[in-house]
C-alpha cells in the first residue's frame, strides 16, 4: 500500500470514486488491485453509492430502430443523460426483454415472454460484466416459471428463485409449486426442500420486489380467483411468510408490487391518482399515500 | 431592567477556555477556544482523560494545514451558521492543490474530524477521477509493481475503461 496514507484513508477517497475510475486504477499497484477488488470495498463503495445515488437507470423501446435501450440518466425533472446509452451484452430472443428485478447495482433480465426461450441473464452494466445463468427447464416445456432476484441478507451473494408450475394446472388446482434457487457461490440451481411454496399461484409477467431480504409477489388463488395476499422468498431462511394486501387493494386485478426507499409498497391504478400503500418494515402495518 | 440580569451574567462569565495547538513540523502555535479543538475526538480524548497539558504538541502536521483544520472547526462550532453557509465554506477550505489535500486528509484522519475527512476525501476523489492510472500513481507516492504483461492482462479485461487513457 502507500507508504504515508493508511488504508482506512485511502478507502475513504476510494469509495468516492465512480467505477470506470476504479477500474483503471487496478493498474496503480497489485495491493490498490487486491483492495478495489476484495468483497469488503465492494460493500463499502456501494454502500456508498446507496447514499448519493444521482442517476436512475431507465430502459426504453425505440421504435425506430425497434431495439430496447438501456440509459443512465440524472435523478431530476430533466431526465438528461449523455452518451451514457449502455451496450446490452446479450442478442436475446425476444425484442422486449422483462427485468425480473435488480439488487446492489446487478440486474436480472429474461427474455422469456412466451415460453420461448428462458434465457436468464444477470447483468452488471458498471463494470460491463455478465452471467447467463444455466437452463434447468426446455422452452416450449411442459413448465412454466416466475421468476424474483436478490441477494443473500448475510453473505450478500446474489441470488435468484424461480417457482415452477406444470403448465397443465394453470389455473385448475392448488398444487404446491417447486421452487428452485441459483446461488452466485455455485453457480448453478438447487431444489428448495426447506419449506413447500404456499398454494397460490404467481401472476406470469407480474413485478417482484426484492426488500429485507426476501423476494415479494402478489399472489391469486387458482380456484376461487381471491387475489389478496403477498407471498415472499426468504432468502436466508429459505421459508415463504404471508401476509394480507391491505383491504383497498385485494381482488384488484391491476396491483403492482415494487420497492420504495427499502420499504415494501403495492399501488394500483385509481380513478383519480395513484393509490399507493407502503408496507414499513419494523412496524408491519401498510399506510396509503395518493400520489398525483 | 430587561438587560440588567444579561449584563451580570456576563460580567460573571468564567473566560472561555482556551487551548494552544502546537504543529512539531514548524512549532506554529495555535490559540482555540476549547469547543472548537473539541470537534477533533483525538483531542478531545486527550482532554477527557487529562493527558493534554497546556500546549498540545501535533505532530505530522503542518501549521500551513493545522490552520485549515482550524478554519473547518470554528465554521462548524458556530451556532448560527447555515447548512449552505458551511457548504460554502468547505468548498473554500479543499480549493487546494493535489497534494495540499492529501496532507489536509491525513490531518483530518489523524484528529479524527468526521466531518473534514469526508468533505476532503470526496474532493480528492473529484481531482483524481479522471486522471490516468499513472499519474495516481505518482500523487499517492506508489511504486509500480506490475510486469508489462500483467498490466496488459488486467487492461484487455476491461480495455472500454481505458479508452481514451493512456
Amino acid at each position: 500500500m502507500s507508504d504515508y496514507i493508511p488504508n482506512g484513508v485511502l478507502i475513504e477517497i476510494l469509495a468516492r470514486l465512480p467505477v470506470n475510475s476504479l477500474i483503471r486504477f487496478t493498474l496503480v499497484c497489485k495491493s490498490w488491485f487486491s483492495l478495489i477488488t476484495s468483497p469488503s470495498f465492494i460493500t463499502k463503495h456501494l454502500n456508498h453509492s446507496k447514499t448519493n445515488r444521482d442517476k436512475v437507470f431507465l430502459r426504453l423501446y425505440n421504435a425506430d430502430e425497434r431495439e430496447e435501450q438501456y440509459i443512465l440518466c440524472r435523478d431530476d425533472e430533466t431526465l438528461g443523460y449523455d452518451d451514457s446509452k449502455l451496450k446490452f451484452p446479450f442478442e436475446l430472443v425476444s425484442p422486449y426483454n422483462w427485468i425480473i428485478g435488480s439488487c446492489n447495482g446487478l440486474i436480472c433480465i429474461c427474455d422469456d415472454f412466451y415460453n420461448h426461450s428462458h434465457h436468464i441473464v444477470i447483468w452488471n452494466p458498471s463494470i460491463r460484466q455478465s452471467v447467463v445463468l444455466p437452463r434447468i427447464y426446455k422452452p416450449q416445456s411442459l413448465y412454466r416459471f416466475v421468476l424474483g432476484f436478490g441477494a443473500h441478507p448475510t453473505t450478500h451473494e446474489y441470488m435468484a428463485v424461480m417457482v415452477v408450475y406444470k403448465n397443465a394446472l394453470l389455473n385448475q388446482e392448488r398444487e404446491p409449486a417447486k421452487v428452485e434457487i441459483y446461488e452466485q457461490g455455485t453457480g448453478s440451481w438447487r431444489c428448495v426442500r426447506s419449506a413447500s411454496f404456499p398454494c397460490f399461484m404467481l401472476e406470469f409477467l407480474l413485478q417482484q420486489a426484492f426488500v429485507n431480504g426476501a423476494v415479494h409477489w402478489v399472489v391469486y388463488d387458482p380456484v376461487t380467483g381471491l387475489r389478496n395476499v403477498v407471498v415472499s422468498f426468504d432468502m436466508g431462511a429459505e421459508t415463504f411468510p404471508e401476509m394480507m394486501l391491505p383491504p383497498d387493494v385485494r381482488d384488484q386485478m391491476r396491483v403492482l408490487i415494487t420497492s420504495f426507499d427499502e420499504s415494501l409498497a403495492v399501488f394500483m391504478w385509481w380513478r383519480k391518482g395513484h393509490r399507493f400503500f407502503l408496507r414499513l418494515g419494523d412496524e408491519r402495518v401498510w399506510c396509503c399515500r395518493i400520489l398525483d | 431592567m430587561a438587560s440588567a440580569p444579561e449584563n451580570e451574567k456576563n460580567a460573571s462569565a468564567p473566560e472561555k477556555k482556551t487551548l494552544t495547538l502546537k504543529s512539531m513540523i514548524n512549532n506554529e502555535e495555535f490559540v482555540v477556544d476549547e469547543h472548537v479543538a473539541l470537534q477533533s475526538v483525538t483531542i478531545k480524548n486527550m482532554v477527557d482523560s487529562d493527558c493534554a497539558g497546556d500546549v498540545i504538541p501535533v505532530p505530522t502536521i503542518s501549521g500551513e494545514i493545522l490552520a485549515l483544520v482550524i478554519e473547518y472547526c470554528k465554521n462548524h462550532a458556530n451556532p448560527s451558521a447555515s447548512e449552505d453557509d458551511l457548504k460554502k465554506a468547505d468548498a473554500g477550505i479543499v480549493a487546494k492543490d493535489i497534494y495540499t489535500l492529501i496532507d489536509l486528509v491525513l490531518a483530518a484522519n489523524f484528529l479524527d474530524i468526521k466531518g473534514l475527512l469526508e468533505v476532503t476525501s470526496q474532493k480528492i476523489a473529484d481531482s483524481i477521477k479522471d486522471l490516468p492510472h499513472q499519474d495516481v500513481r505518482e500523487i499517492f507516492g506508489v511504486e509500480n509493481d506490475y510486469t508489462p504483461e500483467e498490466e496488459a492482462a488486467v487492461r484487455a479485461e476491461h480495455d472500454w475503461a481505458f479508452e481514451g487513457f493512456p
